[in-house]
């Protein structure tokens, strides 16, 4: 029998999360709880009511919920002429989808014989098991790098930086396919041991590329609509700041790699 | 000049024509117009023929702003002139004896007195934008390509030779002839009055240039300009063109005579020249541009969005190096003068160009909404399919107006009707009547009750919409038959094919074929509809025929209908990759296409065909079409062309992009489909789209009109008009100043749904 997931939504021809026209999945549950997060209603691992809304009404719904894999691959095959024509294929995010692992490790596995390309977004604090498991049908790990200093990175997201640093070394030395996104916070994690560990990291011949996130206000709302308190308010980055974490990751990255993603 | 002393000209060398045959007196009536009704040569022109006047009278295929299909009358127009406060009573007086004169008279008038029962009951007025109506007539002879190859290798002379040579031929032919009183050594000489009128035109020109050139207080360049104006009006009078300059003047000149708008494959026809003047030196590169964007000047200041086609590209061409070299200039000359004319149409195929390809695809991205881009290898047989003709016609297919494809200068291929489907079904949902006005509409329909089950809808739906595709079949052939019989288009009859040859006028058996297209509109919200009744009333049994017709009547204004609202508009829309709203709309698009496409043998026209085009008449005829059961509500924009609902498509691009893909293309004249991109897809994701366009047309999508905006922009622009004069946006069927649209039309395009942010 195919395995369900819990899903909270799937966005067709998307051109943010790896290369080439793509489907993005995106999975409910996660394990960290980023203070900037922008996709709050992928926290919760179970479906819950979401309040918004829409054309001036408010509308309740529930956010989350189940398909099994074989569905989930029909559909994501619809666009296989798409994919073929763009170079594009299947991402899976979340959330974090490697909280799903079972789950995920079989749609990637059918797309994968159906010659379709996949990606995986993910933070890095799952278990080890589950890269492991994911790895050889993954084409390209988009892999989240939100802080370097232990203590910052607990306080901002509860995450453990040795795991995400051991996972993002396992993935590399098994030849996996790397590209480093990094949200920036300005006063969070735009510091300089932030920019001095993104440099090292990205000299990797597997880091293929970098992109940066700048924090925006956008997902802030989202948070009262799953009936959450509201995150802390951060700065939007100008683009003269902006301009200078450009400037500051290109003189530490080999050239070419830094990509800028808006 | 005093008011309508041109009018009142023309109305006078009409009365003195009486006795003449159609051809000599239409001769005549075209010199009467011209050159009389073209503009001065202005110092520092490269082409003459400026043509900004309207008059409200005349001889014409199509004039702007009232029905043509020859002598016609604006009568709207002229009596809103005539009420204006500042006419005078002897200025009244004149307008009023013209109304009463030419008020039976007119080829529309005498179209509507030939109406039998069945088209006077359904057609009280031709008002399709006031009154309420589920089908109109059109009046005119659109789409006119003219065989500028032929007059560019002939040339006036040349021309005048093929006639003389034609005069020595058989009469036999014209027992076919339809035209009045008429013979072929009528015919002939009315085609020689037709040049004569042509020659007239660039005499009348050389004079002036003449003049110009010898004016003291000119500046030197301007003086330069007139004595070579001079000369190249003065070799068309003894040659055929052998220049750039001269070649685009003599297409100006005759298309303007003849009354056509558009310019067929004029890479083709005009590249030969460009090239050689560029290879002997005697045009620079600079020179050339400033010649081209002459020509666009000319085309703007006469202006017809609708129209003022030129097409680029496309396989069939017979000088397609010289054609390439001359769409890069036609595309670079645009990019540096944007406009919303002439229209640029980029045909292209798998052995295109690839440099030209991409050119076009960095003015789309500019925000230049042109080139339209069509691909060959889809279009091609499909037209040969939808027209019944073999490729070697098809190949010469253009995207004419608002998307209608016409077989070059092969036979006409005028849109004269129009067809509103979401009112067809709500005529059936309403017993045979409109919801707005209860006029009645179509056959008689039973009571909504009676209607139990969705086959029964489905040929209620059926039998309205054939109703009404009859109803035109029939007046299309009456409207050419009629024109024909009063005027034998001497210029559009010379420079089409085989009217010369058989010695035959256009309309009167000299055309190789006769056919009409037919404008299909609202074919998506009614697909829509249909979808919705389905789920609704006979799936889910919400509620009732009988109760649906209610709610829509009452415009879902109540707090329970509001619900229902809420309901429809969750059924299955078409753009969403939704098998049951694709299936729909397929079989929706299928039954008009092929009805219209059968209707034309019953009426002896070689074809005719629904186009499902769009301009602003989707947005105009959706404020006189009732709720519908889609979740649209009164007065909203029906879709436009081809397109998801404003705003319906909601899974993406791919989903839409296989939706489009779905509704055949081998049984219509042309299908519009529209795509609003973001700036950002063009900018940051370039290579996805153009490999994504690359899949599109692979997968057989036949064309696409892409609007690239930043969805921002638009919204101010909606909000602060002042501070975007020159925002383009392309409405479908043509491109515009988005501030200079009907607040209607701004709002379908802001709710249009936006790909690749």
């Amino acid at each position: 029998m195919a395995a369900e997931g819990l899903i909270l939504e799937i966005q067709r021809g998307t051109l943010h999360d790896g290369p080439g026209m793509r489907t993005t999945v995106f999975l409910k549950g996660c394990s960290l709880r980023c203070a900037w997060c922008h996709n709050p209603a992928s926290i919760k691992r179970e479906p819950e009511q979401r309040k918004r809304m829409q054309n001036n009404q408010l509308i309740e719904e529930t956010a989350g919920y189940s398909m099994d894999s074989d569905s989930l691959i029909s559909l994501v095959k619809r666009d296989l002429k798409w994919f073929s024509s763009t170079g594009g294929g299947l991402t899976l995010s979340g959330g974090e989808p490697l909280l799903q692992s079972q789950f995920v490790c079989e749609v990637l596995e059918k797309a994968r014989s159906s010659g379709i390309h996949c990606c995986i977004e993910t933070s890095g604090a799952v278990s080890r098991e589950s890269l492991e498991q994911c790895l050889p049908y993954v084409d390209l790990w988009l892999y989240d790098w939100k802080h370097s200093n232990e203590t910052e990175l607990r306080q901002w997201t509860r995450a453990n930086l040795d795991t995400i640093r051991n996972n993002l070394n396992f993935i590399l030395d098994r030849g996996g396919q790397v590209v480093l996104r990094l949200p920036l916070i300005p006063g969070v994690n735009d510091t300089e041991e932030h920019w001095t560990t993104i440099g090292d990291i990205g000299k990797h011949p597997n880091i293929l590329a970098v992109e940066i996130l700048p924090y925006h206000a956008w997902g802030r709302l989202l948070w009262e609509e799953v009936g959450r308190p509201l995150p802390p308010d951060f700065r939007v980055p100008e683009k003269d700041q902006i301009n200078q974490w450009i400037l500051i990751l290109e003189n530490l990255l080999p050239q070419g790699k830094l990509k800028n993603r808006i | 000049m005093n008011a309508l002393e041109r009018e009142e000209y023309f109305t006078q060398i009409y009365r003195d024509s009486s006795q003449e045959t159609p051809c000599k007196r239409e001769a005549l009536l075209l010199a009467a117009q011209y050159p009389g009704n073209l503009d001065s040569i202005k110092p520092g022109d490269l082409l003459a023929g400026r043509e900004s006047f309207r008059p409200f009278i005349g001889f014409h295929p199509e004039p702007l702003g009232g029905p043509g299909l020859g002598l016609y009358c604006k009568e709207d127009e002229l009596r809103e002139w005539m009420n204006e406060p500042e006419r005078t009573e002897a200025e009244a007086h004149k307008a009023q004896t013209l109304l009463d004169f030419w008020k039976n008279r007119t080829v529309h008038s005498l179209i509507r007195s030939s109406f039998d029962q069945d088209m006077s009951e359904e057609w009280t007025s031709d008002d399709y934008i006031n009154d309420d109506g589920a089908s109109f007539p059109l009046y005119r002879l659109a789409l006119v390509n003219l065989d500028f190859g032929r007059l560019m290798r002939r040339g006036l002379p040349g021309l005048r030779e093929d006639i003389l040579t034609r005069k020595s031929g058989a009469e036999e032919a014209w027992r076919f002839a339809e035209l009045k009183g008429s013979s072929l050594s009528d015919f002939i000489e009315g085609l020689e009055g037709a040049l004569d009128v042509l020659e007239s035109v660039l005499s009348h020109f050389l004079d002036e240039a003449r003049t110009l050139a010898g004016r003291l207080d000119l500046s030197a360049e301007q003086i330069d300009r007139a004595a070579n104006l001079a000369l190249c009006l003065e070799s068309l009078l003894h040659n055929a063109p052998d220049s750039l300059q001269e070649a685009l003047q003599l297409a100006w000149i005759t298309a303007v005579c003849a009354g056509t708008w558009n310019w067929g494959r004029m890479d083709d026809w005009a590249g030969q020249f460009l090239v050689s003047d560029l290879n002997s030196g005697a045009l620079s590169d600079t020179d050339a541009r400033e010649l081209i964007l002459a020509f666009y000047d000319l085309t703007r200041e006469r202006s017809n969005v609708f129209n003022n086609r030129i097409i680029l590209g496309g396989l069939g061409r017979n000088n397609t190096e010289e054609a390439d070299v001359f769409a890069r200039f036609a595309m670079e000359v645009f990019d540096a003068h944007p406009g919303v004319e002439p229209q640029l149409t980029w045909r292209f195929h798998t052995e295109s160009d690839s440099a030209l390809h991409s050119l076009a695809l960095d003015l789309i991205s500019r925000g230049r909404s042109f080139p339209l881009i069509y691909n060959d290898d889809a279009i091609i047989p499909a037209v040969a399919s939808a027209f019944s003709v073999d490729e070697r016609d098809a190949v010469n297919y253009s995207p004419q107006g608002c998307g209608e494809y016409v077989l070059g200068y092969s036979g006409t291929g005028t849109p004269n009707g129009i067809i509103n489907l979401t009112k067809c079904l709500e005529a059936v949902l309403a017993g045979g009547r409109s919801m707005m006005t209860e006029r009645s509409l179509g056959p008689t329909h039973s009571s909504p009750e009676n209607i139990q089950t969705f086959e029964r809808l489905w040929e209620a739906y059926a039998e309205q919409v054939e109703y009404h595709v009859d109803l035109l079949a029939r007046f299309q052939n009456l409207s050419l038959k009629t024109a024909g019989e009063n005027s034998p288009f001497l210029l559009i009859s010379l420079l089409s094919d085989n009217c010369l040859e058989k010695g035959l006028p256009l309309l009167s058996g000299g055309a190789r074929r006769i056919g009409c297209s037919l404008e299909v509109y609202g074919e998506i919200n009614a697909a829509d509809s249909l979808s919705a009744i389905r789920k609704t009333v006979f799936d889910d049994e919400t509620l009732t025929v009988a109760e649906l017709a209610e709610v829509l009547t009452d415009n879902f204004s109540t707090p329970e209908n509001q619900i229902l609202r809420q309901k429809v508009l969750s059924a299955p829309k078409f753009g969403n990759d939704d098998a049951v709203a694709d299936s729909m709309l397929s079989l929706v698009h299928n039954h008009s296409c092929r009805v219209i496409r059968e209707s034309a043998a019953r009426v002896s026209m070689d074809y005719h065909l629904a186009v499902i085009i769009n301009n602003s008449v989707n947005s105009l005829w959706g404020l006189n079409t009732a709720a519908s059961a889609d979740g649209r509500s009164r007065g909203e924009a029906l879709a436009n062309g081809i397109n998801p609902a404003p705003g319906q498509d909601k899974a993406g691009l791919p989903a839409l992009l296989n939706s489009l893909l779905v509704p055949e293309l081998g049984t219509h004249a042309g299908a519009v489909q529209n795509l609003k991109l973001s700036s950002d897809f063009f900018k940051e994701h370039r290579d996805v789209l153009e490999s994504l366009l690359k899949g599109w047309f692979g997968q057989g999508g036949a064309q696409l009109m892409i609007t690239v905006l930043n969805e921002k922009d638009l919204e101010d622009a909606y909000v602060h008009p002042e501070k975007w004069p020159n925002l383009i946006v392309r409405v479908g069927g043509f491109s515009a100043r988005f501030v200079t649209l009907d607040r209607t039309v701004q709002k379908e395009i802001l709710d249009r749904t936006l790909y690749g942010r």
